[in-house]
């Protein structure tokens, strides 16, 4: 029954373990941990002790489960326990990793007894702890939102970092696009406060596979970098199945439900299952589905499923994590909070419910599946959305294909200019000293910080001279500050951001937590409290919402060759309004909603598409909705590497009549409350930007669209109406408006 | 990865939402604290109507005034040339006796409390009475409580006022009266009132630098003016002119507030400066004295309400806003009421300690 759907499958085969013996002996107490764990190095791992002993900038791009933790942890204690001075910066994007990589490094202590007193100081550390960490820890685990408010504080941290020896970035495939150039410039404000007390840290960046590790490490930091990337760890064979419910044409269940009877079928067969759903809801739903349908025929194994996911009390995920390490719980649905590093052991079997959205993910995600050197399970489970089905049908595009770039921009002028303003804050700028940490924009960005009365040019350096703190004018990321917060009978359930809050705990939604199922009684939107009860329901719901984009002022009217860009601010207009109850995957109602709008006011580009193409098009008897949608997502595939972003950092929307134009028009704008200057910069590339979009789909060799031209991992409309040959033709057009890039 | 040319339309786009950000930030910051029960008392209801409009009349007046005319002109003041550049120094003296707790009664008070002791309560310290022990410096040969007795007994005769201060306040609230007692080890002329002014709450320059010293019965204030954010480590430099080993600060919120604004500040400009010694701060002990008399703990409330009615005045809340009309027009008139704020509230700090040490 399942083997029909069975796509494909894509043997990766064994390996046995690489050592190397040491040239130079392991420090004993470093060497009586790793005996009393059993462990011998790899040769990745013995590489990379090398390289940071001989003073190198390492970066370690080895599979997921390869020991890249070992391999830095490994020559940092060394270099503690020879000078009992040095201290080391681990920097972690979330909080859990933090919380993960604390228990390593105290049970390293604890065996190597080297003494680093390794603590977290985040957003979660009590104030009456903070000043003795600061004095005397020497390992320091922290996160980005952290760091960015604490460098203001250096002179509270001059021990920390006068002694800093090595700085380390886990998990930093992370900071790509917008949220990694901000990275990018806080570590070089926090260099430039190093090199003022006196030290000068090695960096050690670990991350997923990349297209350009080395590249990405010299603009993550500035530094050069020596790329470890041979792994030497063992594996055990893997199968990677690519699994299409849709293989019919018809799909009589959902992916959904198809993820689900995958899920109990493995852990019915004794493996030890992660399932990855796209969407909190999917988490709990599969896990829920999964449960009851257990609980009828195996009701022990029922017991032994959960969901996991943000929101959670930390206590919770602890214990979830703790009872998959332990084979307590034979299967766990997960969003993609499991993605990164989080020690959960390792599994027999992984299921993706859909494409997670990037190479980068997909392998990290499959990276779960694998014990030792025994055999393994990883399935793809595609959806209905052409992005899913091409991989389906082309394998060769998941396993042949390249890993994504991660893109770093240091010269946009957004993010520039206000860490220039954070660092004139932290210390005073000197010209030409600082022009190391800020190689582009800074005398430019301090000139025009200093007209708009926020920093000044003093016999001093150049000072901040704001009212407010400059760090929170610079957020890091787009993040939603509003949080409302779940009461059921007054207890804290959990907390959404805003967005959440209305698409997912409106008025008469079901909430999944833990696999409870709570209905929503009141979403109180001045308090910010959405009221539940607990209730058995054996139904779900679905919010249906409308997408506007109403052009609010533009601001400029660039003409490019015969083609008119507008440049201005928009405002996208989320209306959810109603919601849908489903019994599986059977609609029993449908109820409206009378919810405010949630308003997104950023910066875009647009431009109408000409009669010719419209004409042209319906003469093919083509689709010019698909065509404006196609050309659309493939231009936002193109920006990246244009405008220096990542594609999840910019968003689109066309129509084939706007009501603000009158006419066929694609939008593009930043994802990034206020925007960001992505499609400000994209504006003045535009010609090259459109011709090379052209000439890629145009040389496309598939047939009626794919990832790497029309298919986009994150359209909001699961990729329909698509129609690559109308985009040809609207792309051809628009190729032949604008100005020819030869002539520029 | 350079990019040549960069327009400057959008730079200054660019810089013109930073800058609304930062004083969003700015506004935000202030909002929390006034809303809160712990708020700073530098800060005033610059959200109210009234007192915001009649501010913004006075601001107003205040350039009509002195239309065209500097700093120099109207405040006078000398230049402080300092290794650190130049500062502006406004000086004047004012009638005032501080009255400070007799050496005596300070140290009879300071050995009474047995509570001081770690392990000590109310049960404990009746019966070390009943037995005979009347003060700290009789429990030195105690078996329990010798150890810390003579360190307490020793911190009291070397008059480590710091230490003493720490110590009183690890046992008992920082409001407690006891840690006032303190200063009494202080001659009045050692004592120094400070208290800023500042663009920001935190990490921001510091527009004055308010310093007042008690001598016989007049009180000299100087002020340490930056007629541009340039002068300001000079000004910081003068204010470390004023410390020396036997120095006691005075402040009105200086723990939470302008003690790490400075420590913030000099490590800013690589000055070296140790501002860790004792140090009263009076809101502490205004909290306890005077709960339930004023609607809030803020300096011209104090005033106003305990000792008696304050001249015409700016809210803090304005004061940032005051200096950048100054810095933006050059007329001295927003400048000169920051300074004459930044006085009465030293002024006003002064009195509170005396009335609160007079008991």
């Amino acid at each position: 029954m399942f083997s029909r759907k069975v796509a494909h499958t894509e043997v990766l085969s064994a390996r046995e373990p690489i050592f190397a013996e040491t040239a130079e002996e392991i420090a004993p107490n470093v060497q009586a941990y790793l005996r009393k764990k059993g462990i011998r190095l790899y040769r990745h791992q013995i590489e990379a002790r090398v390289a940071l002993r001989e003073g190198k900038d390492v970066v370690i791009a080895t599979p997921t489960a390869s020991g890249k933790t070992l391999a830095f942890n490994v020559p940092i204690f060394e270099e503690l326990d020879r000078e009992h001075n040095a201290t080391a910066l681990y920097i972690y994007p979330t909080k859990a990793l933090s919380n993960d990589q604390l228990k390593v490094l105290q049970e390293l202590e604890l065996i190597s007894a080297v003494r680093v007193n390794p603590s977290i100081y985040d957003g979660d550390t009590p104030s009456h702890k903070r000043p003795k960490i600061r004095t005397s820890a020497r390992i320091v685990i922290s996160n980005p939102y952290e760091l960015h408010h604490v460098l203001p504080w250096h002179y509270k941290w001059q021990r920390f970092l006068a002694n800093l020896k090595f700085i380390v970035i886990d998990e930093a495939h992370v900071y790509r696009g917008v949220f990694g150039s901000n990275v990018a410039l806080l570590i070089r404000r926090l260099q430039r406060l190093c090199s003022y007390y006196g030290s000068e840290p090695q960096f050690v960046i670990s991350t997923a596979t990349l297209a350009n590790p080395v590249e990405f490490g010299e603009n993550l930091t500035g530094r050069t970098f020596t790329l470890i990337s041979e792994d030497g760890s063992p594996r055990g064979r893997k199968y990677f199945v690519l699994y299409n419910p849709y293989a019919d044409g018809i799909g009589k269940r959902s992916a959904h439900q198809e993820a689900k009877d995958l899920f109990l079928l493995f852990i019915r067969n004794q493996l030890q299952t992660l399932c990855f759903a796209p969407s909190r809801k999917m988490a709990e739903l599969i896990a829920l589905w999964a449960k009851n349908e257990a609980k009828e025929s195996t009701p022990l194994l029922a017991d032994r499923i959960a969901a996991y996911r943000a929101g959670y009390l930390p206590s919770t995920r602890r214990r979830i994590e703790e009872d998959l390490r332990s084979g307590r719980l034979a299967g766990v649905t997960s969003t993609n909070a499991l993605e990164l590093g989080i020690d959960i052991g390792s599994l027999d079997a992984v299921i993706m419910a859909g494409y997670p959205g990037t190479i980068i993910s997909t392998w990290q995600q499959a990276g779960r599946a694998g014990r030792g050197q025994g055999e393994s399970l990883a399935t793809l489970v595609g959806f209905h959305d052409p992005l899913d089905q091409y991989f389906m049908k082309h394998p060769s595009a998941l396993f042949g294909g390249s890993h994504e770039h991660a893109i770093i921009d240091l010269a946009n002028e957004y993010i520039a200019l206000g860490h220039v303003m954070c660092a004139a804050a932290e210390l005073p700028l000197r010209l030409p000293r600082d022009a190391a940490y800020f190689p582009v924009l800074l005398s430019e960005s301090l000139e025009e910080l200093q007209r708009q009365g926020l920093a000044k040019d003093t016999p001093n350096g150049w000072v901040y001279s704001g009212r407010g703190r400059a760090t929170e004018a610079v957020p890091l990321n787009a993040l939603s500050p509003q949080t409302f917060k779940v009461l059921c009978e007054g207890r804290l359930l959990e907390t959404l951001d805003k967005t959440r809050a209305y698409r997912e705990a409106h008025a008469g939604a079901v909430l999944l937590h833990e696999g409870e199922t709570y209905v929503v009684e009141q979403l109180d939107l001045t308090n910010r409290i959405i009221s539940v009860s607990k209730k058995n329901v054996d139904y779900h719901t679905v919010p249906m919402k409308t997408v506007d984009l109403r052009i609010v002022k533009e601001l400029e009217k660039k003409p490019d060759g015969a083609l008119v860009v507008s440049f201005g601010i928009v405002e996208v207009v989320e209306q959810y309004v109603g919601y849908k109850t489903l019994r599986y995957d059977q609609i029993v109602g449908i109820e409206s909603l009378d919810l405010p709008p949630l308003r997104f006011t950023t910066t875009a580009l647009w431009f109408s598409v000409p009669d010719e193409a419209v004409t042209q098009v319906e003469n093919k008897e083509l689709d010019i909705g698909g065509g404006l949608h196609g050309a659309e997502h493939a231009l936002i595939a193109m920006m990246p590497l244009h405008v220096m972003c990542d594609r999840w950092d910019i968003g689109g929307v066309s129509t084939t009549c706007h009501p603000d134009t009158a006419a066929p028009t694609i939008f593009i704008y930043d994802g990034f409350e206020g925007g960001i200057g992505l499609a400000e910069k994209a504006v003045e590339l535009i010609a090259e930007i459109i011709t090379v979009t052209h000439e890629l789909v145009t040389g496309c060799s598939c047939d009626v669209g794919c990832p790497a031209c029309i298919y986009s991992p994150k359209c909001g409309n699961d990729n329909k109406p698509l129609d690559k040959q109308a985009a040809i033709v609207v792309l051809e057009q628009l190729a032949k408006m604008v100005s020819p890039i030869s002539n520029r | 990865m350079l990019i040549e040319g960069h327009d400057n339309q959008k730079l200054s786009r660019v810089g013109a939402r930073i800058k609304s950000r930062v004083n969003q930030a700015s506004d935000a910051a202030d909002a929390e604290r006034v809303g809160s029960s712990q708020f700073t008392p530098a800060l005033f209801y610059a959200k109210d109507h009234d007192d915001s409009a009649q501010a913004l009349a006075l601001k107003r007046a205040l350039i009509e005034k002195h239309d065209g005319k500097a700093l120099e002109e109207v405040t006078p003041g000398t230049e402080l040339v300092t290794e650190r550049g130049t500062c502006y120094r406004v000086d004047t003296e004012e009638r005032v006796r501080i009255h400070t707790i007799p050496q005596k009664r300070a140290e009879e008070s300071l050995l009474a409390d047995f509570k001081l002791l770690h392990g000590v309560r109310e049960t404990t310290e009746r019966a070390l009475k009943e037995r005979g022990y009347r003060n700290i410096a009789d429990l030195v040969e105690h078996d329990r409580f010798g150890a810390q007795a003579l360190s307490f007994l020793k911190l009291v005769e070397t008059r480590d006022t710091g230490e003493l201060i720490e110590w009183v306040g690890r046992r008992f609230p920082r409001s407690d009266p006891l840690a006032l007692h303190a200063s009494g080890f202080h001659t009045p002329d050692q004592l120094l009132f400070v208290d800023l002014e500042t663009l920001g709450l935190f990490s921001s320059p510091i527009i004055i630098i308010g310093v007042a010293e008690a001598v016989d019965e007049t009180l000299t204030v100087r002020q340490y003016v930056s007629r541009n954010v340039g002068e300001e480590p000079a000004a910081l430099a003068a204010l470390l002119s004023h410390v020396n080993s036997s120095t006691a600060l005075v402040t009105f919120n200086g723990r939470a507030f302008d003690v790490p604004f400075l420590e913030q500040r000099l490590a800013y400009y690589q000055i070296h400066g140790n501002l860790q010694r004792a140090h009263f701060d009076m809101l502490h002990f205004a909290r306890r004295r005077w709960r339930g008399l004023t609607p809030d703990f803020r300096l011209a409330s104090l005033e106003k309400y305990v000792l008696g009615a304050r001249q015409s005045d700016i809210p803090s809340a304005l004061v940032p806003e005051f200096y950048e009309t100054y810095l933006r027009t050059q007329n001295a008139g927003p400048l000169l009421a920051v300074i004459d704020h930044n006085r009465q509230d030293l002024i006003a700090l002064a009195h509170i300690f005396s009335k609160i040490c007079e008991g």
